[in-house]
């Protein structure tokens, strides 16, 4: 299976796809033409920087990490509110299985110049087994004072009350986990793309 | 041979002894019903029945037909035919009703070497059994439990069971939070179920159940066991003295 690392730019209803390995990328999105990407990690280093310098700038990001293996992923995005009332919104889901190590730095930092500006982060991970290991280190660096800024990160195995639930109907084990983590992933990755996934789990439940 | 036929089960939740020496038995066709109070252990036996893992059986039998339920897993066990209504339903984001239902009833039929049904015969039995509970098709198109009153979990708990027709239903207070006339809908579905080849157990506090669905057998449930069994008629003499005098 391919396992190269994929980001999705979108723009209006178009998309561009770019196969990134350890690589650091910076965007600079203006506010006619918000940034809007989807990230798909199976390992190694990705480096996310955005500045949103002009007035009214917004970006959103989704990145998915599926790890497995031995593998490391160290995943970190900074979100730099440079102007005015500018937006950011950054979901983060991720499964990790096997014996793999998560990374994940995310940073947003919230300019003295940055009034009225909006940031939000959102980090949740499953664990597949024991040994797979999650580190979050979410940041916040708020310099401005009448902002908005929220983040959240939960890590965990597989919910075991909806486990038993989806068992007590009949439903066998392996076909439980995978819908239990199809519907945590869904929406996280333009449809597209979603036979990837799709493979991903098939092959890890 | 009984349908269900419980002895002596001793039950631990995280070290501590919920059930003490169950003892209970069901025939085909008949509907028990159990009573106690609060912590008594009725959702215990349950959850029990139906294999949640979290219970740990460290005495006694249970047998389903003949066969050893503690050593099959929860899916095995409904797939025989046991399905357990829950006092509180998870909600799953994401998990369509349909996509879940299709899933659960083309296991069953899977393993009991009948084939899949395709989609038109899917449709058909889903809008059937929707209907007869008053579940519009938007509710359908919802993810399971996601959101819903407690009322609409209770009916999505009985819609479940009508679709899935299992053999054993397990009813664990599904009375809790409805008002008459969702425990009137929800109680229709399920007396419309009752069959000669089709065994019910009532987890509940309350007579107010019997009311609408008539047990043939209620049984006391204090302190893990099973104190008391008589019929009907014992629920509205409970409803006078309470429990005390078993206690």
């Amino acid at each position: 299976m391919n396992t190269d690392n994929i980001l999705l730019i979108k723009k209006g209803d178009v998309i561009t796809q770019r196969h990134i390995s350890d690589q650091y990328m910076t965007f600079e999105p203006n506010a006619s033409e918000p940034l809007e990407c989807f990230l798909l990690v199976f390992k190694g280093d990705t480096q996310i920087q955005v500045n949103l310098k002009e007035e009214g700038a917004t970006c959103l990001i989704q990145a998915l990490y599926l790890i497995d293996k031995d593998h490391k992923a160290n995943i970190d995005i900074k979100i730099s509110h440079l102007g005015r009332d500018t937006k950011s919104s950054q979901i983060i889901k991720g499964i990790a299985t096997d014996q793999s190590k998560v990374s994940f730095f995310g940073n947003i930092y919230i300019d003295n110049n940055a009034q009225k500006s909006d940031g939000y982060q959102n980090h949740r991970a499953l664990l597949l087994s024991d040994d797979a290991c999650v580190q979050a280190v979410p940041a916040l660096e708020i310099y401005a004072d009448d902002v908005k800024c929220s983040h959240g990160s939960a890590t965990g195995p597989l919910d075991e009350n909806a486990l038993f639930y989806l068992l007590s109907r009949g439903i066998s084990s392996k076909s439980a986990k995978k819908i239990l983590l199809e519907s945590f992933v869904s929406g996280m990755i333009p449809t597209e793309y979603n036979s990837i996934i799709q493979q991903w789990i098939e092959d890890h439940v | 041979m009984a349908f269900l036929e419980i002895k002596d089960l001793h039950v631990e939740v995280a070290g501590k002894e919920i059930l003490k020496g169950c003892t209970l038995s069901i025939e085909e066709g008949e509907v028990h019903a159990i009573m106690g109070p609060n912590g008594s252990g009725k959702s215990t036996l349950a959850n029990v029945i139906a294999g949640n893992p979290v219970y740990k059986v460290t005495k006694g039998s249970l047998l389903f037909r003949g066969q050893n339920m503690l050593e099959m897993s929860p899916d095995e066990r409904a797939r025989a035919g046991v399905f357990m209504a829950f006092q509180s339903p998870v909600e799953l984001p994401g998990v369509g009703i349909a996509q879940f239902l299709k899933t659960a009833l083309n296991e069953k039929l899977k393993s009991m070497g009948k084939p899949e049904l395709d989609a038109v015969q899917f449709i058909k039995r889903l809008k059937t059994r929707a209907q007869a509970l008053n579940i519009s098709d938007a509710m359908l198109k919802r993810s399971v439990n996601e959101g819903f009153s407690g009322g609409e979990k209770k009916k999505m708990e009985t819609f479940q069971m009508a679709f899935l027709e299992p053999d054993f239903c397990i009813l664990d207070e599904m009375d809790a939070g409805l008002d008459i006339d969702a425990l009137k809908t929800v109680s229709d579905g399920i007396n419309v179920m009752r069959e000669k080849t089709r065994s019910f157990l009532l987890i509940t506090h309350f007579q107010r159940l019997l009311n609408y669905i008539e047990p043939d057998y209620i049984h006391i449930m204090i302190d893990g066991q099973i104190v008391h069994s008589g019929d009907k008629l014992l629920a509205k003499s409970l409803e006078e003295k309470g429990y005390d005098e078993y206690r």
